[in-house]
Parts: C-alpha cells; structure tokens; sequence
C-alpha cells in the first residue's frame, strides 16, 4: 500500500473509525467486564423494542412520500417545459440544506399549537406535533433530495432512445414512460429512497422536538441513556445495533447508485410532448410541492414578528435574539452563541475543505468506500465516540468543530471529487511530463481547474455547521452554545417569537449561502 | 541524460486484467529521427507510448534510454515530453503561460522562459497567439501551442500520441509537414503514433507495425509497405493475402484453371493493391464487383471465383471501367512476398 494511501486511512482512522470503535466498546463493557449484557438489556427493554419499530416505520413512510412526491416533481420539472426549471431546481437546495432546528420552527409555526395553518384549518395540528409532523418534516426535507435525483437521472435519458422509438412508431407516452423513463430513473428512485431511509433513521432534532410520547427513534435514545441517565453502556448498545442496519442499508445505498445513470455535460436529453390537460396536472403538483417547501420558511419569518400570547406583532423576539448580553434563558450571553456560530463554521469550512482535499487527491479508488462508511455513522453515534476518545484530550469546542467536520465530509467530498474528475487525468499528465509534480501541480494545475467545486464545497461545509444540530446539542456545553442549540432553549421556555427570530436569522445566513451558489451547485447534486 | 544509441525496449508486457494491451514487446528505437508506431485501434500503441513516457508501469520487461535504464523512473526524470491526441491546455492560463508551463516547473529565470516560448512560438508560427486564451483558439491553433509546450522544454525525446487526429484533412496535411520541419530543425528525437498509414508513411524515417499488442513488422518505411514481413503487418496496410501454389517457375491463384492440376508448394501471398494490374477481357476469370473513388487514386474490388482482390486504379483510368466487368488481373511475380 502506497504512503499516500496510508496518510488518507490514518486520518479518517483517527477522526471517525477510532472513536466510533472506541464509543461502540462500551457496548460490551458492564463495570469493566467484557460481557453482551447491555446488548442483551437494550434489546429486551420494550421501550427500545417500541422505538425500534417507530423508527422504522417513520422512515419507512417518510421515505415512500418523499421519493413519489420528489420523483412526479422531478418529471413534472421536466416536462412541463418551464425554461427557468434551473431556479426552481436550485430553489429545492434550501430546504433541503435548511437547519433542522429551521423547519421543526417553520411546522410549529404553521401547524403548532398557534400556527398560522393550524388556526384556520384545525386537524392540521396533526403535522405540528406527533407522529405526522414527524414523517411531514421528514418529507419535506427530502423530498428535495429525490428532485435532484430523478432529474439528473431523467436528464440522462438520450434523446436518441426516445427519437428512435418515435420513428418506429412505438411513441405513445405510456409505452415509453414503461420502456425507457423508467427503466432508466429507477436506479435513482430506489438510490433515494435509500438514502432518505437513512437520513430519517438516523435523524435526530425532528423526533426530539416534534415527536410525543412513543415517537422517539433510536437517536433520541442514544441521547436520553447518554446524556440524561448516564449510561454509556447502554447508549452504545443502541448505537452499535443502529450502525449494523444502517451499515446494510448503505450496502443498498451504494448498489443502488451505481447502477444510477448520469450524463456528461453537454448531453442532449430527451423532450416529451405531452398532452395539455397532463402538463396542466403536472404544474398543480409543481406548485402544491413548492407551496409545501417554502411555506414553513415563510411562517418562521411571520412567526418571529408575531406574539401569539398577546396576540400582538412586534420586533420582542428579534430584540431578545438580537441584544448580545447574558440570556438567563440560555445561560449565556447571545454574543458568545453568535460568536460560536460564525467561528464554528469557518473551521469546519477550513478543516472539511483540508481532509476533503488529501482524500480525494490521495485517496484513488478508496473515496468510494470512505464515503460509504462515513454514511453509516450517525451524528450521535460519532459524537458519543468523539467524547469517550477524545473528551480528555481536546476541548469540546473543537470536539463540535470535529462533529461538524464530519458531517460535511460526505457532501464535501463528493463535490470536490466530482470536480477532480472533471478536470480529467489528462491535465495532469500532461503536467508531469512537462515536469511538475506533488504540492507544485496541485497549486498550478489542479487547483485552478477546481476552484468553483472548491467554493461550492466550502459552503457546503459551511451550511451544514450553521444547522447541526444533534451532534453540538450531545457534546456542548452552555459556552460553547450554537444558535441552533439556541433556539431549542428559546422552544423550551416557550419563547416562540425568539426561537422563530433565531430561526429567520440562521435561515438567512444559509440560504444567502445558498442562493449565492445556486448555479453552481446545480451541477453537483 | 546523454542519450546515445537508442531506445531499447526489452521484453515489455502490459496487462489491463486479462486483456494483454503490449505483449513481450522488445524494439530499438533509433534517436534523432522521427520513428512512427503504426496500428489499427486496440493494437496497444498508446500504451506504448505511455510506457516510454513513463505515465504506465510496464508489468515486465525493461526500457533504456541508450545505456540508462529508466523503467522505474516517473515522466519528469526521463527528460521527454509529450503531446496528447487532445491539446489539453490548460483553461485558466494563456498560450505565453501554457507554453511557459513546462519551464516554470523546472524553476528557469523568468527572461529565460521568455526567450524560449518566443523561439518555441516563432518555430511554431504562432507568436500572434500568445495573449489568447485556450478557448478563443480553433483546434489546429491549441494544437500548435501544446506542440510548442511540449517542445520548449528542449525534451531528448518528444511523443505525439495521435495529435492530428482530431483534425481536418488539410490541417493535418499542414502540420504534418510542420512535424517533419520541426524535427529536421531541432534533432529532437520523434516517437509518433497513428492508425492513419498516409500519416505514418509520410512522417517516419522509422515505422514499427503493431497488431494486438505485438510488433509485426519494423524497419524502413517503404520495404515494411512494400514487402512486410508479416501477415499481420500486411493486413494492417490493407494488402491482398491470398491463397496461391508455387509451381515451378509461376505462382499460380485459385482463379486460373492450371490451379486444380498445379502440384508445388502452398503458400499465402501478399499482393499490394498497386501491384495489381487488371486487363479487360471477354473470357476473364474476374469481374469488378465495385469501383471507389479515392483522393487520389480509385479502388477496383473485383471477384476471381469468390476471391476478393483490391486493386488500385489510376483516376483517368476510372472511367475505362463499370461494374459487371470481366477483367483479368496481371500480378508481377517478383513482386509477391511470400
């Protein structure tokens, strides 16, 4: 095995498979004796047993809703021939990339107790609180993520394949809806399905603050014996049986998309003509699905100005999020959470941009199963490792700063090696002929060809410590506080105004991100 | 790195998996002179060529450049270059700054990598391109700069892999000529590789024949067209093999009626297209099943009793002739190679 190789596993070794390993031995650790009695405990407690089969079936659900409702709005994007399809595409990332602490804001803002919906249309407080709210939270942020799927997928149906069939007669839109679009989105559906199936098995602040009694997954469990009852043992336990079925689900993740067509650039898809009265349903279903996306980020902006107790509007939640002194709410001066905010993130951005880097460059034919791995680790599986190795060692700002590194690898990684792909073997090899080499070449050759994957990733990195929530929420303490972990002590003294005021601004900051990138970032996902 | 006598490739072998993509390769390689591999696709030519630069790892054998062994060292310690079938230049940077690319790297004062891009670009015909971005340059221009690139380095030895191809006919008759100047103007030794057999008989001083993954036929141009050693070397150059008996003085061909009662040796000729001459006769033994026009000369397949011949025509002759024809070839037995 080649050095560059070993520097690449020493590092992912040391960040994720070292803690992961070490928090995962406490499983099979009771007063110090190796024994499967946590194992054993965990699984014959009904309460597991309960969630077990809750989090489940909600992902089960909530992957099924998400991947028909992403994938008729995927075709409907691409059908209906809307010439700025581009925006709306891009306009599907926000939700998707949007805190999580954001939209449990944005549901109770619409469906909660004082919603906006839920105060007009009474049985809609079923998706503010409780099992529904749960799977429509979930949905809504993923159904995002099968949009850009199915329709990168669908755009890499040639358009010859359909002409063809056309000249033989064989054009009638149902025989080539079964013989050729679904033939050749169905690696996609499925490859979303299952990645929607682990980002709501493994999820986290929807279930903790929207779910009841008996809607806790198995995460909030690794919270509740960890945190609360202190019981590494136990917290392990779940953690261990959670990363074997999520191992296995990655398994199909992975089979999944690469059998996933995509077309290189420039690549002339297929167009369907299709009769009026169906572009006309189509564009329904567009509208409704983007009605559903963008209407819980817009009640979060009416809740802030809005006090439902007096029933009155005004600037009191913006003034309380906004003042940088000591809040008594959070145990901490506002300032300090902003501060750690901003600060968070630009070391996650630096640091996911750095081990991207060195594992894509270095890494070869390895990434693929890196990012396999990294997949299966949940945020609160790595974050009780990240504790239990390091807790002693390394201050737990940084521990954040180390959680949050590791959330972003995923989506840093696959955009910088996209782009490194992109800028082709030949460059390179031409370079090396020409005899530059090492650090030289990437500086002058790889790096000037990758610059905008490289920013896209950055704010990426960036998005994704601005809204983590459960991995900072398990290892932080009140000073190293973040304005996601804010806003749930802002929701657990009821202060709905506030929490929604932190909401507007966290959202903002994303997606000015987001927005900024927006052409860009279409070709990555 | 002096570089006297040749390129010695020994015993070289590249597999990708099961597929054998250079099989037991060994081949002098004159330096100073323009020595071109010629194959159909497939026929491992690339990859020998990449092996010579150093881009793939040979799974055996050796390569000498004169008496240095360099079979383990990377491209940037083996003093070529190399320009690639696509121009490749660099998007973020101007042809000046492409062409400087190589010269940067290896750490030269700056008004010396002026004075060399100039004269690269002066040898190139292309000092009004310098300012101009990759993309605001048409194919035979890039082509140019990463030929200019590659040769203001001042490499020992320069690989061209297929760089014409991509192309249009004139531009590629117009740097071929160009290549041929270069070379004679710089003594830069030349490993080009092509499918294309005008290309190769045109620009090598050297010809080596390759056919899947081994070299078939090697030598002077003209004797390897004219009188190629080997089956395959003759199939690459799209020569008639057929099938003949040698008896006593003539060379006898599955048309002509001596063939049944003809006792002597079988043998498998190869006959040039050029070396057919065909007469049109009543009673012939062969008919012209097609007529192709050609740039510069026409293509006569005609049938001899199920045996295909190909046969080259001059152009004012093409006329002579329609389809349907009973024709009889006339082949020089001198110049049959058995």
């Amino acid at each position: 095995m080649n050095t560059r190789l070993l520097i690449v596993l020493a590092i992912v070794t040391l960040i994720v498979y070292l803690p992961v390993v070490y928090g995962l031995k406490d499983a099979f650790l009771y007063k110090n004796v190796f024994t499967l009695r946590n194992i054993v405990e965990v699984l014959s407690r009904k309460s597991i047993q309960n969630s077990l089969r809750f989090t489940f079936t909600q992902a089960l659900i909530s992957s099924i809703i998400a991947t028909v409702a992403g994938s008729i709005t995927a075709f409907s994007l691409l059908t209906i021939g809307f010439r700025k399809a581009w925006i709306l595409r891009a306009l599907s990332i926000i939700p998707f990339m949007a805190p999580p602490m954001v939209v449990v804001t944005g549901f109770t803002s619409l469906y909660g107790l004082h919603g906006v919906v839920s105060n007009i249309i009474p049985w809609t407080k079923v998706l503010g609180y409780g099992f529904w709210a749960i799977i429509a939270a979930h949905a809504f942020y993923n159904i995002p993520l099968s949009i850009n799927f199915v329709y990168s997928s669908l755009v890499s149906i040639p358009r010859e394949v359909v002409d063809t069939l056309h000249v033989f007669g064989f054009g009638r839109f149902m025989y080539v809806l079964r013989r050729v679009i679904v033939p050749y989105i169905l690696p996609a559906v499925f490859s979303s399905f299952t990645l929607t199936f682990i980002y709501c098995f493994t999820s986290f602040a929807i279930p903790l603050t929207l779910g009841g009694v008996g809607c806790s997954t198995l995460e909030v469990y690794i919270y509740y014996y960890y945190k609360i009852m202190y019981k590494p043992g136990l917290a392990a336990s779940i953690a261990l049986i959670q990363y074997i079925i999520l191992l296995s689900i990655v398994a199909l993740f992975i089979y999944f998309h690469g059998r996933t067509f995509t077309a290189p650039i420039g690549y002339r898809h297929y167009r369907l003509s299709l009769r009026k009265s169906l572009k006309t349903i189509l564009s329904i279903i567009l509208v409704i699905v983007y009605i559903y996306l963008y209407a819980p980020l817009v009640a979060i902006v009416y809740q802030a100005f809005y006090n439902p107790y007096t029933k009155t509007y005004g600037l009191e939640g913006f003034y309380r999020v906004l003042q940088l002194g000591y809040d008594s709410g959070l145990g901490v001066s506002t300032g300090v959470v902003y501060v750690n905010t901003v600060y968070y993130a630009l070391m996650t951005g630096l640091l996911a941009i750095i081990l991207s880097t060195i594992i894509v460059y270095y890494g070869g034919r390895i990434v693929d199963t890196l990012y396999a791995s990294l997949l299966a680790v949940s945020p609160l599986t790595l974050s009780l490792g990240l504790l239990r190795t390091y807790s002693w060692y390394i201050p737990s700002y940084f521990l954040i700063i180390l959680a949050h590194t590791i959330a972003a690898l995923p989506l840093t990684t696959r955009v910088l090696r996209i782009g490194f792909e992109r800028v082709g073997k030949k460059y390179i090899e031409v370079a090396h002929v020409l005899g530059e080499k090492g650090l030289p070449l990437f500086l002058r050759v790889v790096y000037p060809l990758m610059k905008p994957s490289y920013l896209v990733a950055l704010s990426l990195a960036l998005v994704v410590s601005l809204g983590e929530f459960g991995a900072t929420l398990f290892i932080s303490t009140p000073d190293t506080m973040t304005l996601g972990v804010a806003i749930y002590s802002y929701r657990g003294v009821r202060d709905w105004a506030a929490a929604a005021s932190a909401a507007s601004i966290l959202l903002l900051l994303t997606a000015s991100i987001l927005l900024l990138l927006s052409r860009r970032m279409e070709r990555w996902l | 790195m002096a570089v006297d006598g040749f390129i010695r490739l020994d015993g070289v072998s590249k597999h990708y998996g099961l597929v054998k993509a250079v099989d037991n390769v060994s081949l002098n390689i004159p330096f100073r002179e323009i020595t071109v591999i010629l194959g159909p696709s497939g026929s491992g030519k690339t990859t020998l060529l990449r092996i010579i630069a150093g881009l793939e790892k040979p799974d055996h054998g050796r390569i000498f450049f004169g008496k240095h062994d360099v079979t383990g060292k990377p491209p940037w310690e083996r003093s070529v270059s190399m320009v690639f079938q696509e121009p490749a230049l660099l998007p973020h940077l101007n042809a000046f700054e492409n062409i400087a690319f190589g010269l940067e790297a290896h750490g030269l004062a700056r008004d010396v990598v002026r004075e060399r891009v100039l004269w690269a670009s002066k040898l190139l015909h292309i000092e009004s391109l310098l300012d101009k971005y990759p993309d605001q340059l048409s194919g035979g221009e890039q082509q140019r700069v990463a030929l200019a690139r590659a040769l203001v380095v001042k490499p020992k030895i320069l690989l061209l892999d297929e760089p014409l191809s991509n192309l249009d006919l004139s531009l590629r008759e117009e740097l071929r000529i160009e290549l041929k100047r270069i070379q004679r103007e710089t003594g830069i030794t030349f490993i080009h590789v092509t499918h294309d057999q005008d290309e190769a008989l045109e620009l090598a001083d050297y010809l080596v024949v390759l056919y899947n993954g081994r070299v078939v036929d090697y030598g002077e141009p003209l004797r390897v067209y004219e009188k190629p050693r080997s089956i395959l070397a003759a199939r690459v150059f799209g020569h008639n093999i057929v099938d003949a008996i040698e008896c006593k003085e003539e060379t006898v061909y599955p048309w002509m009626s001596s063939w049944r009662s003809c006792k002597g040796r079988f043998i498998k000729a190869i006959i040039p297209q050029h070396r057919i001459v065909i007469e049109k006769t009543s009673n012939a033994p062969c008919t012209i099943r097609d007529l192709v026009y050609r740039r510069n000369y026409g293509l006569a397949i005609i049938d001899c009793n199920g045996v295909l011949l190909k046969v080259s025509i001059n152009l004012r002759e093409m006329t002579m002739y329609s389809v349907g024809d009973k024709v009889k070839p006339i082949i020089d037995s001198k110049t049959i190679i058995r």
